[in-house]
Parts: structure tokens; C-alpha cells; sequence
């Protein structure tokens, strides 16, 4: 019998998780992250285990990523969360039969975009960490002052003809523009469109630093939306690549895998000397 | 052993060899190219300027025969002795170079502080080593081709005011060189010139060091042989941090030492070979003198902490009491 | 009127308040860096330096009563001199967050963190040796620091040194040489006592003194498996801000005697796996010890750096030549300039050549690229340094932060993710 392996993203919206065996993805879940990350990650984790017959104990190590890593008990192992992307990426990128090079990561409250050497190696990384602006947690607000779910915004934008110029990404002064902008009575998708322009616009200045090569992956929740992955295409004039409907769990899958590679190709994080680990408690940002 | 102090032996081991080295049957020949003056009796190897520029006044057309392999000759054996020795002539072998170098000494006995010049002024004055090499070879030439003016009076004219040749024969007892020559105008500008260069390198070293040397024609001569010599000082741009210790610990005040990051063998113009440089660099293997590409001397970290006289034990001791 | 006059003004309490925060940080530091058992038993000297920081502790700028005290800033300040007219120096620069509080009465929200700090320090009753300066030398660095000599002119005894930017040229070389005479006369004043050549000397040799365990020291570092943390090394070298020399040197002597022995037995501080960085960028000041905190918690080691408050700050030796009064000032005039690697001053290819020494010896993986908000030299030549490392292909990560704790959990996560690159290289190799 072969082994299997858990990955978990706590990211700052919602959880994933994922199992795999030593060689295919055999599952996985999402759920909002709510106050109790550790309850909440067990729970989720048991789910997808249960779905397929297992048990908690055949798990031979789970690894956990994304802001809330830390806070799990019954990890084996943390990575961070560019890694586990990097990981997950690469191995869809292979299930897809392409070479990722580049990988945009929108998530609930940042965004980064990767480059990857020829051996999958990450070369250098661009993150936008300091605030909400043009992330999930955007495209939240966006959603709830128009009034909408948040999954048809993507079949909104693709209606526009021409999308509406939206000067600001921050979640706080957009939600401002908007309002004023429903209240001049312009079309709701052109401003979906011009939202998800704006968003792209952003995170296309930060791929021209780290530099865009073929083939480039795209994931993340908001890489569901087809009118962002539209806007995001067009502004860093590439085709990209979206996982068909795992964009959300990539990095879950990534961060399984490399308890999958170090269990079996053996891993150096354990060698790290334990008693300089950080064992404060990790501040959570929720935000806004 | 301390670089500074196995050259200044050197200098006196050759100032002793070639000023006294004919009482002991020693002669290393007349075509050394340093300032050993021929006019010292009994020397033991002696300066070729002198017998280059009688050479030099015969018609041109007698350089065709006979007198132009003389020449060669004369001037193959000059070449050979500075491919070998390059400019540790000057700084090594030249005793002229040692008297400067005792009296530089001297003057930091008595913490006499030197000036240095601009570098603009500096770099104008390079010229001079070379006009002179010209007129060296120039106004003989014209004596032997009737050049109007250019009487027999101006034979050897560069040993003639050159401060060598009344200074290095008293060192054997013989006053005769120095003393001014009224017989013709020539022979009295240019032997006056010799007096005054000989005060002026008293004088001087109280003020520069190796001031002559900066306009000596023999550098000039020395320093076509630059990049071909087989001893070379080559920098390591990449480990250079331009701390300036060098330039400022060089006697003739060469800039290149400092600046050039790309230029591997820094044996320039001016070099004297004095290795200097090397003493006072503190950045391992920035700098190095290389004997047919052989290291010989190496810049290091803890050598330059040793010749700063760096009291390691000082620590200790403090940490006892 | 007599109760009244008791009673602290509001000034009094702020002050009172930040020294408490401070001690707070100060603990709380000293509370993650003793949980660390692999520490060289050495570091106890050094640890009690910091530990007594704010209360004015027994090695923190003692000096007998009389003599003088000369506060200097960055690294051009010729502390020979202060030494050859038997004054003590203490260099100001500092890194208390809780400080710039004040700062910001004086200085732009977008003003470097360490100036804001500085600026809270010297008007503020909150650390002693502030107080305690006869004279501040304030070489005028960067703007900032220049607008901070005005700034403080009306409040105490400042000297300005002009530092020539374009260091190599032959007017600027004099220009800094007449302004080094200038602030050897400040200091005779100060002082009273004529710095002669026998005191400038025996300055310049118990200086050197200390170098040549500076120079042991960063030699041990270089060790693999590493011997000490980088955060260590560190402290070590924020240490002789304070100390007197000598008395620090024979500290930092036996420190180098215990990592010598560590090697030879092959205790180290972090497993060979652990990636070997290079930290450097704008200057780090205790207790602002952030970033080094959190590379090695996460299991990095710093075995080499290169700040204008460590590496930088004692590697260059003043070398002497002929022994005249001139000489020597010639000597430690361009000793303080020339070979500085600080980015208002030199070129980046030169600044990269010695990045690029560090590296090799120090067989360094990577490189992590401080900058402090509003630092702009280092801001500014990021860009070519970027570019010239990636030609030499040496992964570098900057890290933009200030001295706030807030940003942590966004640093920890970058750095974190940088050395999973930096070991995912070393598997690919």
C-alpha cells in the first residue's frame, strides 16, 4: 500500500486542503477560514479523507503553508507559501504537458508573481504583501456594493464592450469610485470590467520586475473568473495558463507534494536547529 | 623578512660592488644601465650612458659598417640587462637611488614631512626624462655630423651635468669630478648644471622623495623594457578596495597603482620596482611581483598588519593585568 | 508651587515612557536570543552591554569623571583622533523604534527610520550617553544627516564634516584632508589637550589593535559549519559603539579564542544545511535586529555582512608610512574615506567587487539587500546591483522595511520563501 500525504493552504479567506498519493492528486476541499484556524484545518482535512475511504493515521506527513502555517498542531512540516505555489504549479504544469516559467498568484489578501528557471527552480519572486489592494479581498467588496455573487463577476466583465478606467485598487477608495460610478448610472459590466483592468494593470507592473516567460500559470481563487483571466492576458500581452478548476488549490497540492518528496527523497528542514523556531504565535492580518 | 630592509641591503651590497668591486678583480661590465659613473676608478661595472654617446658622434654613414654593430652590440647587452632586472635597477641596484633613499631616511629621523606634487604637475614633469634620453642621443649625433655650433666641447653631454659623476668618485677618494669646467661655455653651463643637481639632491630629499629620479633619462630608457621584463607588479583589480595606501606609499607618487582596476601588469613609466606598494596594501593578493610570472611577493593582510609594526601581544598582555 | 514644580512635565513622562518601552524591547529581544543553548560562552560580555542599554549599565560610554565624551555618527569620524586627545567616542547612530516617535516632531513621515530615531534620542532625556556628549561630530553623509546637524546646532555642540562625494579626485582628497585637520582642532578644544604626534600614534596603534581582532573575527566567521550567528556577530560589532576600545578588543580576543576552539572541535551554531547569506544594505543599530532575527530563526546563517555599523565600520586600518604629524593625518584622512564602500560615496562596480570578495570567501549562497524606508543611496543603486548580481547569478532578495515590528509576518514569509530557493538551488546543483 502506498503512502499518502496532506497539504494545507490557510490562507486569510479560505482553507484548502489536499491529499496525493505517491503519484496523483487524489483530492481536495476548500472552506472559509473562520476564527479557529487549527479546528477548522482538522476538520477540513478529515473531510477529504473520509471522502476517499482513509483514515487520519495513513497519512504519512502533512504540510502546511500560507499565513496561518504555524498554527496547525498536527503538522509535520511548514513551507512557505511561494514554494508550495512553485510546487503545485509545476506539477499541473507537467499533468498539462507545459514548461511553467512564470507563475501569477492572486490570493485572499496578496498577490505574487514567481519566475521559474528551466528546472522549476524558483529564480526570483515579487510579492505585494503590504495590502489588499487588487486581491481577492477587492473583488469581494466589488462584489457586494454591485450587489452580485462574487463567481458571476467574471461573466459580468465579459459583457462590457468597453471597460470603465477605475483609478484605485485599494479596496477602500475603489469601493468610493464605484459607488459614485453607479451613481452617474454607468453600466455594471464595464465597471466589473474596468475593476478587473484595474487589478491586471497592477499585477502586471509587478511581472515586468520579476520579468514574464512562456509558459505562464495563473491561480489562485480569483483565476475562476474568466473576465480577469481576459484582463490579466491582455495587460501582459501572454497567454496563461489556469488549471482547469483547481486554481484555488494549488498551493494545498503543492505543499502535499513536498510531503510526498521529503518523505520519500528525505527532507533538510528537519536537520534546522529547533530551538531558534519561531514558537510565538503567528499574527493573523485579517483585514479589512 | 621586511621587503624594505633586504632592498636597502641590496643597494648597499651593489653601491659596495660597484663602486669598490675593481680593488677585488670584480667587473661586471660598462653597459649597466643604472648610475654607476664610469668616472669612479676602479669600478666594478659601470653606467653605459658614456660610452653610448661617444659612440654616437661618428658621421651616419660610418653606423652602416663596422661602428653600427658596435653599437647593436654595445646596446643588446643595455636591452638584456633590463629584461632580466627591469626597473629593480632603479630601486634595487642604482646608487644613486640608495643615496636618495639613506637621506629620505634621514629626514624621517627627524619627522621632516615631504611634499608631494599636484598630479597635473606631476604628470607634465614626465616629459622631461624623455626629452633628455632625446637630446642624449641627439646632440652627439649632431657632433659627429658637423652640426654648426655643436663643437667637441659637448661630448658626452648628459654625463657632463649629470650629478653622478662628481658625486659617486669621492666615495674613492678622488675630488677631481667635482669641480666646474671654465675651459669652454658648454663645458661650464653643463658642469655647473652637474654642481647644483648634486646640492639639489641634498637639498631635495630633505623635501621629496627620489626627486631626481623623476627626470633621470635612465628610467626613461628603462622604461621601454616595461611590459616585456621579467619581473612584473600585477594587481588583482577585483580584490582592490582603493584605499589609496599605495599611491600614497609610492616615492614616485604613481597614480596608476591606485586607479587601474582592469590593467593587470602595473609596471608603469615612472615604476622604480620598489615593491613599496605591496608593503602597504592590506587586501590579500591585490597586489603581487611576479618573477617570470613566478609570485614572489604577495600583498597580504597579515603581512601589512607585521609592517605596520602591530603590536599583537599588546592585547594579551592588556587582557592579563 | 513646590508640588508643582515636582510634578514631571508632559516632556518628562514621554521620555519616561519611551525608556520603558525600550526596556521592553530590550527583554523581550534578550528572551528570544537566550533560547538559543548554542551560543559561544563569550557572547556574555557583549549581552551584558545591551542588557544594561537603557539603564546606563557598567561597560555602556563609562568615563571617569573629567573626561571628555565625543559623540560621532556614520563612519567618517576619525575616532583616533578623539582617542590621541584622550577624550572617549561613542558613536549615536541608533535603531530604537520607540524613539522615532519624537523623530517625527522634527522630520518627514517618509524620513529615514534611523534618523527619526537618532533625532528622538538626542532631544529626549532617554538614553545617558546622549545627554552625556561634550561635542557631536556629524559628518554630513547624507542629507539627511546634514539637515539633522542643523537641527541639532541650537541644542549642543555640533561639528560638521563635510565628506567629499566624488572621494577619489585630487581636490576632493585635499578638500577632506583640510576638513579632518578642522575637526583634530574642534577636538583640541573640546578637550583642551594639543594632540601631538606621540598621543596620534599611540591612537592609531591601540585602534589598530582592535582591528586585528576584527579582521580574526570575520576570518573565523567564514567557517563552515558556521561557529556563530550572524545576529551575533553583529551585536558584537554594535558593542564598540559603546565600550572603550581596548577593553572591548580583549573581549572580542577571547571571543575569537573560543570560536577558534569551536572550529577545531567542530561545534557550530547552524547544520551545513542551513543557507549561507550575506546580509547587507542600509546599517542595522541594536535593538533593531529584525531582519537577522528572523533569517536565522528560520534556520539561515549570516556567515558574512557588510553595514557601515559592523564590517565596514573597523575592516579599513589607518596604514602609516613616514610617522610625521602629517603623514599620520593623510593616513587616517583617506583610511575613513577612500576604501568606504557606502553607496553616497563610492561607485556600485566597486561596491560589488567587495560583495562579490565576501562572497567567495565566505562561500555565501545569496544575498539578502536591507533597505530602510527612506535610506535613498541604497534605494537607488538597488536597481544595478540587482542587475550585476543576477549576471554573476547570485540570488538577492530585498527586503524594504523600516524599525517597526508590524511587517514580521510579510518578512518572514519572503525570507522564508528565499531560502527554500536558495536550498532548491543547492539540490538542482
Amino acid at each position: 500500500m502506498s503512502g499518502f500525504f496532506g497539504g494545507l493552504d490557510i490562507g486569510s479567506a479560505t482553507t484548502k486542503a489536499a491529499i496525493v498519493s505517491e503519484d496523483a492528486v487524489l483530492g481536495h476541499a476548500v472552506v472559509a477560514t473562520g476564527v479557529h484556524c487549527d479546528e477548522t484545518a482538522r476538520n477540513l482535512m478529515n473531510q477529504v479523507i473520509e471522502a476517499h475511504g482513509l483514515q487520519f493515521g495513513d497519512l504519512k506527513g502533512v504540510t502546511t503553508t500560507g499565513y496561518g502555517r504555524r498554527l496547525v498542531s498536527f503538522a509535520t512540516g511548514t513551507i512557505s507559501e511561494i514554494t508550495a505555489n512553485v510546487r503545485g504549479a509545476v506539477w499541473y504544469g507537467q499533468q498539462g504537458g507545459r514548461q511553467i516559467r512564470t507563475i501569477i498568484n492572486i490570493g485572499g489578501q496578496d498577490s505574487k508573481v514567481i519566475s521559474l528557471d528551466e528546472q522549476g527552480v524558483t529564480k526570483n519572486f515579487s510579492m505585494n504583501d503590504k495590502c489588499a489592494a487588487g486581491t481577492g479581498r477587492f473583488l469581494e467588496s466589488l462584489a457586494r456594493i454591485l450587489e452580485v455573487n462574487l463567481t458571476e463577476l467574471g461573466d459580468i466583465a465579459l459583457e462590457a464592450e468597453v471597460p470603465i478606467r477605475i483609478n484605485s485598487t485599494c479596496t477602500v477608495f475603489a469601493e468610493s469610485e464605484i459607488i459614485s460610478l453607479i451613481a452617474r448610472g454607468r453600466k455594471k459590466s464595464e465597471i466589473v470590467a474596468g475593476a478587473h483592468y484595474a487589478i491586471a494593470n497592477r499585477l502586471a507592473r509587478m511581472a515586468r520586475r520579476v520579468g514574464v516567460v512562456d509558459q505562464v500559470f495563473f491561480d489562485g481563487g480569483p483565476a475562476l473568473n474568466r473576465g480577469l483571466v481576459e484582463a490579466v492576458e491582455n495587460e501582459i500581452a501572454a497567454e496563461l495558463y489556469v488549471p482547469p478548476d483547481v486554481p484555488q488549490v494549488t498551493t494545498a497540492v503543492g505543499a502535499a507534494l513536498i510531503a510526498r518528496d521529503e518523505y520519500l527523497y528525505g527532507a533538510e528542514t528537519d536537520e534546522l536547529p529547533k530551538a531558534r523556531r519561531m514558537n510565538r504565535e503567528a499574527e493573523c492580518n485579517l483585514c479589512p | 623578512m621586511n621587503v624594505q630592509r633586504l632592498r636597502l641591503i641590496s643597494q648597499f651590497v651593489f653601491f659596495v660592488l660597484l663602486t669598490y668591486g675593481g680593488l677585488f678583480a670584480i667587473d661586471l661590465g660598462s653597459r649597466m644601465p643604472t648610475f654607476s659613473c664610469a668616472f669612479v676608478p676602479d669600478n666594478g661595472g659601470s653606467c653605459f650612458l658614456i660610452g653610448f654617446q661617444h659612440m654616437l658622434s661618428r658621421p651616419l654613414p660610418e653606423f652602416l659598417g663596422e661602428q653600427g654593430i658596435r653599437l647593436l652590440k654595445s646596446l643588446g647587452i643595455v636591452a638584456l640587462w633590463a629584461v632580466v632586472i627591469n626597473k629593480a635597477w632603479c630601486g634595487w641596484i642604482c646608487p644613486f637611488g640608495l643615496m636618495q633613499d639613506l637621506l629620505t631616511r634621514l629626514r624621517n629621523l627627524v619627522f621632516i614631512d615631504m611634499s608631494r606634487f599636484g598630479w597635473v604637475t606631476r604628470k607634465r614633469y614626465k616629459s622631461v626624462k624623455y626629452i633628455l634620453l632625446a637630446l642624449l642621443i641627439l646632440i652627439p649625433l649632431g657632433i659627429g655630423n658637423g652640426v654648426p655650433g655643436l663643437s667637441r666641447d659637448w661630448t658626452a653631454p648628459f654625463c657632463q651635468m649629470c650629478p653622478a659623476r662628481p658625486l659617486m668618485p669621492l666615495f674613492r677618494g678622488d675630488f677631481s669630478e667635482f669641480h666646474i669646467d671654465f675651459s669652454s661655455w658648454p663645458g661650464l653651463a653643463l658642469t655647473t648644471i652637474a654642481v647644483i643637481l648634486v646640492g639639489l639632491l641634498f637639498t631635495s630629499a630633505f623635501v621629496k622623495r627620489r626627486f631626481l629620479c623623476s627626470y633621470c633619462p635612465m628610467l626613461a630608457v628603462l622604461s621601454l623594457f616595461d611590459k616585456v621584463g621579467f619581473l612584473s607588479l600585477n594587481k588583482d583589480g577585483q580584490k582592490c578596495t582603493r584605499c589609496g595606501n599605495c599611491s600614497r606609499a609610492c616615492p614616485m607618487e604613481i597614480r596608476e597603482i591606485e586607479e587601474e582596476k582592469t590593467l593587470s601588469n602595473l609596471v608603469t613609466q615612472d615604476c622604480i620596482l620598489c615593491l613599496k606598494c605591496i608593503d602597504a596594501c592590506p587586501e590579500n593578493q591585490a597586489l603581487e611581483a611576479r618573477f617570470l610570472g613566478m609570485p614572489i611577493y604577495t600583498a597580504s593582510a597579515e603581512g601589512f598588519l607585521k609592517r605596520q609594526n602591530v603590536d599583537l601581544l599588546r592585547l594579551k598582555r592588556k587582557k592579563k593585568r | 508651587m513646590k508640588a508643582e514644580d515636582k510634578k514631571p512635565s508632559r516632556r518628562e513622562r514621554l521620555a519616561k515612557k519611551i525608556k520603558t518601552n525600550l526596556s521592553m524591547t530590550v527583554r523581550e529581544l534578550f528572551e528570544q536570543i537566550d533560547e538559543d543553548r548554542s551560543r559561544p560562552k563569550a557572547m556574555a560580555y557583549f549581552d551584558s552591554i545591551f542588557k544594561n542599554f537603557t539603564g546606563g549599565g557598567e561597560n555602556v560610554v563609562q568615563v571617569p569623571e573629567g573626561q571628555k565624551v565625543i559623540g560621532t555618527y556614520c563612519v567618517f569620524v576619525p575616532e583616533e583622533l578623539v582617542y590621541a586627545a584622550g577624550a572617549h567616542p561613542v558613536r549615536l547612530c541608533a535603531g530604537t523604534y520607540e524613539s522615532s516617535e519624537v523623530g517625527e516632531e522634527y522630520l518627514p513621515d517618509v524620513a529615514c527610520p534611523m534618523v527619526k530615531s537618532e533625532m528622538g534620542l538626542e532631544t529626549m532625556p532617554i538614553l545617558d550617553f546622549y545627554q552625556k556628549c561634550d561635542l557631536v561630530a556629524l559628518p554630513g553623509s547624507c542629507h539627511w544627516k546634514l539637515k539633522m546637524a542643523e537641527m541639532l546646532e541650537e541644542r549642543k555642540p555640533v561639528h560638521v564634516l563635510d565628506v567629499p562625494r566624488i572621494k577619489e579626485r585630487e581636490n576632493s582628497r585635499q578638500y577632506w584632508l583640510e576638513e579632518v585637520k578642522n575637526f583634530k582642532a574642534a577636538v583640541e578644544k573640546t578637550t583642551g589637550t594639543r594632540i601631538t604626534r606621540k598621543t596620534l600614534k599611540g591612537a592609531i596603534r591601540t585602534v589598530q589593535a582592535a582591528q586585528v581582532e576584527v579582521h580574526r573575527f570575520f576570518e573565523l566567521r567564514k567557517a563552515i559549519p558556521a561557529p556563530i550567528l550572524g545576529r551575533d556577530a553583529l551585536a558584537v560589532m554594535n558593542a564598540y559603539f559603546y565600550d572603550d576600545v581596548s577593553r572591548w578588543a580583549a573581549a572580542l580576543a577571547e571571543l575569537n579564542d573560543e570560536l577558534e576552539q569551536r572550529i577545531a572541535e567542530g561545534v557550530h551554531v547552524a547544520p551545513a544545511s542551513s543557507a549561507r547569506i550575506l546580509l547587507t544594505g542600509s546599517p542595522m543599530v541594536f535593538p533593531n535586529w529584525k531582519v537577522p532575527m528572523i533569517i536565522e530563526d528560520l534556520g539561515g546563517v549570516l556567515v558574512a555582512d557588510e553595514f557601515c555599523t559592523s564590517q565596514r565600520y573597523l575592516s579599513d586600518m589607518v596604514a602609516m608610512d613616514e610617522g610625521t604629524l602629517n603623514d599620520m593625518m593623510m593616513a587616517i584622512a583617506e583610511r575613513y574615506v577612500l576604501p568606504c564602500s557606502c553607496p553616497m560615496f563610492s561607485n556600485t562596480l566597486e561596491r560589488r567587487d567587495k560583495l562579490l570578495q565576501l562572497i567567495e570567501e565566505a562561500q555565501v549562497e545569496g544575498v539578502i539587500y536591507h533597505i530602510l524606508k527612506g535610506c535613498h543611496p541604497y534605494d537607488i543603486e538597488l536597481k544595478m546591483m540587482e542587475k550585476l548580481m543576477q549576471d554573476k547569478g547570485i540570488p538577492m532578495l530585498k527586503i524594504e522595511t523600516d524599525y517597526s515590528p508590524q511587517d514580521v509576518e510579510q518578512l518572514r514569509t519572503r525570507i522564508e520563501a528565499f531560502q527554500e530557493t536558495l536550498r532548491g538551488r543547492r539540490r538542482v546543483q
